[in-house]
């Protein structure tokens, strides 16, 4: 299992901003330079950090920081 | 019939109007098809019978991969089958009305009488966002993000209805959904959908058809022999009026949602005032570029973000072609699409952490720069006629037949050009939302003044109505510049 403490540490890097904390209800629209760019590789740091993989239609299907963190707990349960 | 037709504005709308809020909320789903059903009859009435049977297909395609979804195999080719199906079509129906001449020329001793057919033909009214709107669905519906709607009635709703119906915004169902079911709107939830609504058609008829009245017939010339200084009035003249009038259309469309109890998606938030290119695509026809975003780039970095392949410069150009193809089939959307293309992928590249570092008044020259670059391209009719404009622009044309000096007295351009252009060029500014929080915060908790606030406000709304109305009655009406694709 895994929190929001430890997730903001891949956004923290990801988005080289030692400020991010990152909640339920954040999305991109939330932290500055999260765009279609730079997803696709904080979902790859997300997986290396994790040792998880997932499938596109999970990725596909992420809304907010919180349906992430969900989907990570249940590939690590 | 357009939303700045006077049958539009002074029957349908009225009427359709008066009996929504008159009749009882649970046929409101019933009186929004049958008037999105003549609205569209109005374009042709061949329209509104392709569209009950393209709607028939798609609410069964979808119906049947909800229940094909579960399985790996039978997700593809069912998915596989409903995207390509209204893929296929809209290329179709694009390369049919861009190749009429050569088809009935091919067809010279008009074998079968296809010939009075093919010159008839005409793309289904708003089928480029129809289309794009049913590839959507059918993806969303096989990546699990959304089921298929059950009920006939409103997927025809989510399908036709009117507002969207000429260009966009094009529409998520798991956005609108949920208000399909029971569409109801308060009485100031419809005011402030008319409010919106006449925002937009005076940004269409007193900003975007002044101007384009005057800069149109550049761009009908045979060559464009002109200075350069008109050459600009007319490239930035036309930014001006494809901005007002697609995002004047789109304030139009989602005002009439509104009326109706509809959130439809923002497609404008002040481009122009972007400070880079990806910038200005957060910004400009955003409903279109979140598509291409979400259905078409994302899918391939995701696919490959361990291994990649493809790179992501390649992928950048891929979105951008799609999008200049998605307006027509023409060497001159192609290089349109390039155009932004390039300025992206020098932003994504390494020169994008030296650009972030940039001056800001010096991002804001880049992205203007190429985006006006783009627009030349846009508005051309040809490629030859596009390169001659940039010469044009750098003073090295011919002048001889049109020069600067001579169109004020041939009357192309008049004291109402150069307000339409100002004011124009004012409002792409995002002026009326920090006036508008301005006032909210100065005038908190005081109610009489709120109210003269308000009631000045409906003032100036009336009165830009009727001089809308005044000049779609002097001037005759023009369609909106993105109805065409």
């Amino acid at each position: 299992m895994t929190d929001f403490d430890s997730l903001s540490e891949v956004f923290r890097m990801v988005f080289q901003n030692p400020e991010i904390r990152v909640a339920a209800e954040t999305t991109a629209d939330d932290i500055e330079g999260w765009d279609s760019l730079s997803h696709v590789i904080l979902i790859a740091a997300i997986e290396d950090k994790y040792q998880i993989t997932f499938s596109s239609r999970e990725i596909l299907r992420f809304r907010c920081v919180g349906d992430m963190l969900t989907a990570i707990n249940q590939k690590l349960a | 019939m357009t939303f700045i037709s006077p049958t539009f504005l002074f029957l349908f709308l009225p009427v359709f109007l008066l009996v929504y809020r008159l009749i009882r909320p649970d046929m409101h789903g019933l009186v929004l098809l049958v008037a999105s059903l003549v609205f569209i009859a109005f374009q042709g009435e061949v329209y509104a019978a392709f569209y009950i049977g393209f709607l028939l297909v798609n609410y069964g395609l979808g119906r049947w991969l909800q229940r094909g979804r579960a399985a790996d195999n039978s997700r593809h080719w069912l998915l596989a089958l409903s995207v390509g199906l209204n893929a296929l079509l809209l290329i179709a129906f694009k390369l049919l009305v861009q190749s009429k001449t050569q088809l009935i020329a091919w067809n010279a001793n008009d074998l079968y009488g296809l010939n009075r057919w093919i010159s008839a033909f005409a793309l289904p009214v708003g089928f480029s966002y129809t289309a794009f709107q049913m590839m959507a669905y059918h993806i969303d519906i096989a990546n699990e993000i959304t089921d298929s709607e059950p009920n006939l009635l409103r997927f025809a709703n989510f399908t036709l209805m009117f507002p969207k119906m000429l260009s966009g915004p094009i529409e998520r169902y798991r956005d609108i959904g949920p208000e399909l079911a029971n569409p109801t709107a308060s009485i100031d939830q419809t005011a402030d959908g008319l409010r919106r609504f006449i925002t937009g058609l005076a940004k269409k008829v007193l900003i975007a058809d002044v101007i384009g009245k005057a800069i149109g017939p550049v761009f009908a010339l045979g060559a464009p022999n002109i200075g350069a200084a008109y050459a600009w009035i007319a490239l930035v003249g036309f930014a001006v009026q494809l901005y007002f009038d697609f995002s004047g259309y789109a304030d139009m469309a989602i005002g009439l949602g509104q009326t109706m109890g509809f959130t439809l998606a923002e497609n404008f938030n002040y481009p122009y005032i972007a400070a880079s290119v990806s910038e200005f695509w957060r910004r400009w026809h955003i409903t279109l570029s979140g598509w291409f975003r979400d259905y078409v780039f994302l899918p391939i970095e995701i696919a490959q973000r361990h291994k990649r392949r493809i790179p992501q410069q390649a992928n950048i150009l891929l979105i951008f072609l799609l999008t200049g193809l998605w307006h027509g089939f023409t060497l001159n959307f192609l290089i349109w699409g390039a155009i932004f293309a390039l300025a992206m992928i020098l932003e994504s590249a390494g020169a994008g952490k030296w650009f972030k570092k940039l001056w800001p008044p010096l991002r804001h020259i880049w992205t203007l720069g190429w985006v006006l670059a783009a627009w030349v391209f846009f508005r051309s009719p040809d490629l030859t006629y596009a390169l001659k404009f940039f010469r044009a622009l750098l003073g090295l044309g011919p002048t001889q037949a049109y020069p600067f000096s001579q169109l004020i007295p041939l009357g192309l351009i008049d004291n109402s050009t150069w307000l339409a252009l100002a004011l124009g060029l004012v409002f792409s500014l995002p002026l009326i939302p920090t006036i508008r929080r301005w006032l909210d915060k100065r005038l908190e908790g005081q109610p009489r003044e709120l109210a003269v606030r308000a009631v000045l406000r409906d003032i100036l709304l009336v009165l830009l109505l009727v001089a809308s109305v005044a000049m779609i009655a002097s001037a005759g009406f023009t369609p909106g510049v993105y109805e065409s694709f």
